[in-house]
């Protein structure tokens, strides 16, 4: 049964690039993830949740 | 862009933690009931008189709302809570409007107890975890969307221009849920309260699966990520470990969930191919997973003695690692071979508590103990009391995973075991079931080991809220956004309402390429099924569409498969493999998850009649060690004659091919076949009177089951 559906799957090309989609996607976050420039705002980020805003009385 | 640091205005505003009270509350309740129905239907599993003889307490009733409670009333208003909270302070931000806040809030508590309703009702689509009917999933859409439309004005409005990494996973669960909901609710209605779904057999499963398996991703895992990355740092007082590790935790998780539905439906009549595909990417979520448990872990890093003397991080931690654990275990079970075994047994049960114990219900109750002293503006009544919840909960949860490992493997062993002569050594499925109770019972012990902590909890909960008193509103300061106007004002305005933007539709993508890849081809499957017209199966007769949906109303599923998979013993024991034909005209397909009863595919012509009437009326009647629950108001109730005229219309618009005469003489032609069912179950011992009696059409729905045509 298994050959009588996949004669009806020749979209092999679909899956392939999704695949090369999301690699590529993928490394693209990656690697911007990894940029020199970036580790500041990385650092500066990564307190936000230490932060409430200033109160003021 | 370094124009961004220029200070804006600074601007006041004050958070709305009036809402986040409401929602938590919210959370505590809806636990206690979620908790307490979970405890019940345990029991009736260990002692079947439980189910009673009431239709509302029957356990394919209860437990549909057992599993709406925990996920949607439980760790909905959990996530809402945490979401309300986390994100205003995340943003500086207000929630865009207090009046979305409250229809969302109030819209969503009217969602539960409608499902509440409805459920024991028997009013049920008959999807696993997408059971509510078609106007409850409507109410959901909307309310989804008020959520959704507070969420992005936030955004919008927010005065800290980065997204912390939390908010990511907020947006992708606004995202995916929305998109999830409402392909996999598309159905047909043909009453008030009662609907089909638009897609068949194995494309249903694939598409039931595809939400299911990503509504644990996108409505247990992410948004609790979002929380995890939250309050952990919150409750520590520093960043999280590594920021970097969240962000590919992230991305990766987005990318990867979303083809590992069909790890649901390995060994099914789904296409190998896809089964294949979801294993595999089922195996690459172990990484990013455990990459997230280490970086929440490792947060604490040389501060792991403040683990005993503080009960939020207690809770947060363990929540993290029975993370960890659950996401070690969902890979594993994934695996074909070790799926073999696993599945339809208590060992899905045992891994699906333990995220849901562990993980959702140790993070909630760590944040419940974080934010309540905040909220009411006091401190936490007894920390000795909260650690008594840690250890009744966490050992509760131990108790109740053991329990399930070792009567799923048991009973599992047991299906499969073949003896030398190539027969079943445990030919009786009974056998099985009460070799097993005793673990029913110490399941239950877990579950009420864990429902004591949970009221120790409420208790402490409720004493410090006593203790407190809700604060006025602070006011708050930070610069807005927007704000001197020297450096090009417009890009930098863009930019910003840009990126969250950009962010969500880069999210979309990703979740909706994956999906369309996984589905379309078997969606489009059905063209295939019209090449062997000598497989094919006539479309059920108006009797047993109406015994199908009985089958539906009364949760048959939750106890009975109806798949038989491509093994040895499963052959010995069922008979052939289930074919995708036979489930071609299955609006909703009823393949079910879990075995506490035999397979139902091929169970047509096995039994007469009068044996499945008895049966019916009291399982132990010819079973005698049965756990099924019986069914007597399906003896005096009356098939709806009337309405299956509309019920084959709606069919014939989802592609079942009935004629004009099929549809217009339905009601008369079901008459007539119950008519002839109950004189036959009548001559032979049967009570009179039963030709207009439900049971007489779940029969001739049970004969039918693996036969390609209806009785003659
Ligand atoms: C609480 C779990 C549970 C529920 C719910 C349940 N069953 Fe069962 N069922 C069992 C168990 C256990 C057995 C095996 C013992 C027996 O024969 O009664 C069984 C056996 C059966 C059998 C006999 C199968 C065979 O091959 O011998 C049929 C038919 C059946 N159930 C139909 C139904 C229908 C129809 C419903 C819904 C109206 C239903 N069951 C709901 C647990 C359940």
């Amino acid at each position: 049964m298994k050959q009588e559906i996949l004669k009806h799957f020749p979209e092999v090309w679909m899956t392939l690039s999704a695949l090369v989609i999301f690699m590529g996607l993928f490394l693209v976050v990656i690697f911007r993830l990894f940029r020199p420039s970036a580790q500041k705002e990385i650092e500066a980020a990564s307190k936000i949740p230490l932060t409430e805003g200033e109160k003021s009385r | 862009m370094s124009e961004v640091n220029t200070p804006g205005n600074l601007e006041s505003f004050k958070y709305d933690d009036a809402i986040v009270r409401k929602f938590l509350i919210a959370t505590l309740f809806w636990a206690g009931v979620a908790f307490l129905l979970g405890i019940w239907i345990a029991l009736e599993l260990a002692f079947y008189p439980l189910n009673t003889n009431l239709p509302y307490f029957s356990f394919g009733r209860l437990r549909p709302l057992h599993t709406n409670a925990a996920i949607f009333a439980f760790a909905g208003n959990a996530i809402f809570a945490g979401i309300y909270y986390s994100m205003q302070r995340l943003l500086k931000a207000r929630m865009f409007s207090d009046v979305l806040s409250k229809i969302h809030f109030w819209g969503w508590q009217l969602i539960i107890v409608s499902a509440a309703i409805t459920l024991p009702l028997g009013l049920t689509s008959g999807k696993e975890y997408a059971e509510l009917e078609w106007p409850i999933d409507i109410a959901i859409t909307l309310i989804w969307v008020v959520f959704a439309w507070n969420f992005f004005g936030t955004i919008i409005r927010r005065r800290e221009r980065h997204l912390y990494v939390a908010i990511w996973f907020y947006i992708a669960t606004v995202i995916a849920i929305a998109l999830l909901h409402i392909v996999n609710s598309l159905a047909i209605p043909f009453a008030p309260f009662k609907s089909y779904s638009i897609y068949a057999g194995a494309q249903d499963a694939l598409v039931q699966w595809w939400y299911g398996h990503n509504a644990v991703a996108f409505f247990l895992t992410t948004p609790f990520l979002g929380l995890m990355y939250y309050f952990i740092p919150k409750a520590i007082g520093r960043p999280v470990y590594s920021y970097k590790l969240s962000i590919i935790h992230f991305w990766s998780l987005v990318f990867l969930y979303i083809w590992a539905g069909p790890h649901h439906l390995l060994y099914t009549a789904l296409p190998e191919w896809a089964q294949t595909l979801g294993m595999i990417f089922s195996l690459m979520l172990w990484a990013p997973s455990w990459g997230g448990m280490i970086n929440g872990l490792l947060t604490l890093r040389g501060a792991w003695h403040r683990l005993r003397t503080e009960p939020v991080l207690k809770f947060l931690i363990a929540a993290v690692t029975f993370y960890g654990m659950a996401t070690f275990e969902g890979p594993l079970l994934s695996v074909k071979s070790v799926s073999s075994l696993a599945h339809y047994t208590d060992w899905i049960i045992g891994h699906v508590h333990s995220s849901a114990l562990g993980w959702n219900g140790l993070l909630t109750f760590g944040m419940a103990y974080y934010l309540v002293p905040k909220l009411w503006n006091t401190k936490l009544y007894s920390e000795r009391l909260a650690n008594w919840h840690f250890w009744a909960a966490t050992m509760g949860i131990m108790i109740y995973m053991i329990s399930m490992w070792s009567s799923g493997i048991t009973q599992g062993l047991m299906w499969r075991a073949v003896d030398e002569a190539g027969k079943l050594l445990y030919p009786d499925f009974s056998e099985t079931v009460l070799r097993i109770i005793p673990m029913y019972w110490v399941r239950t012990m877990g579950g009420l080991l864990f429902f004591v902590g949970y009221l120790i909890g409420i208790y402490n909960i409720m004493k410090t809220i006593r203790g407190g008193k809700a604060p006025e509103e602070e006011t708050f300061k930070a610069p807005s956004l927007s704000g001197p106007t020297e450096v090009n004002p417009r890009r930098l305005h863009h930019s910003l309402e840009g990126l969250p933007i950009v962010f969500s539709v880069l999210t979309l993508i990703a979740v909706a390429a994956g999906s369309i890849m996984e589905l379309v081809p078997t969606l489009t499957a059905h063209s295939y099924v019209q090449y062997k017209p000598e497989d094919r199966f006539q479309p059920y007769t108006a009797l047993e569409l109406a015994g199908r949906d009985l089958y539906v109303r009364e949760g048959c599923y939750t106890c009975h498969s109806q798949q038989i998979r491509p093994l040895v013993s499963e052959k010995l024991r069922y008979g052939e493999p289930s074919t995708l034909e036979e489930s071609m005209y299955d609006h909703p397909f009823q393949w079910g998850s879990k075995r506490t009863g035999p397979d139902l595919s091929r169970v047509g012509t096995k039994y007469p009649d009068l044996w499945h009437y008895r049966h019916m009326l009291n399982p132990r009647d010819v079973t005698p060690t049965s756990v099924m629950p019986a069914y007597p108001w399906m003896f005096t109730r009356k098939i709806n004659f009337e309405i299956l005229p509309k019920k084959l219309n709606a069919m014939r618009t989802l592609g079942v091919p009935y004629t004009d005469e099929q549809i217009n003489g339905a009601a008369d032609q079901a008459r007539a076949d119950a008519k002839r069912i109950a004189a036959v179950l009548e001559k032979e011992g049967a009570e009179a009177k039963s030709e207009d009696k439900e049971v007489v059409a779940l029969i001739a729905y049970l004969q039918r089951l693996g036969q390609k045509e209806s009785r003659k």
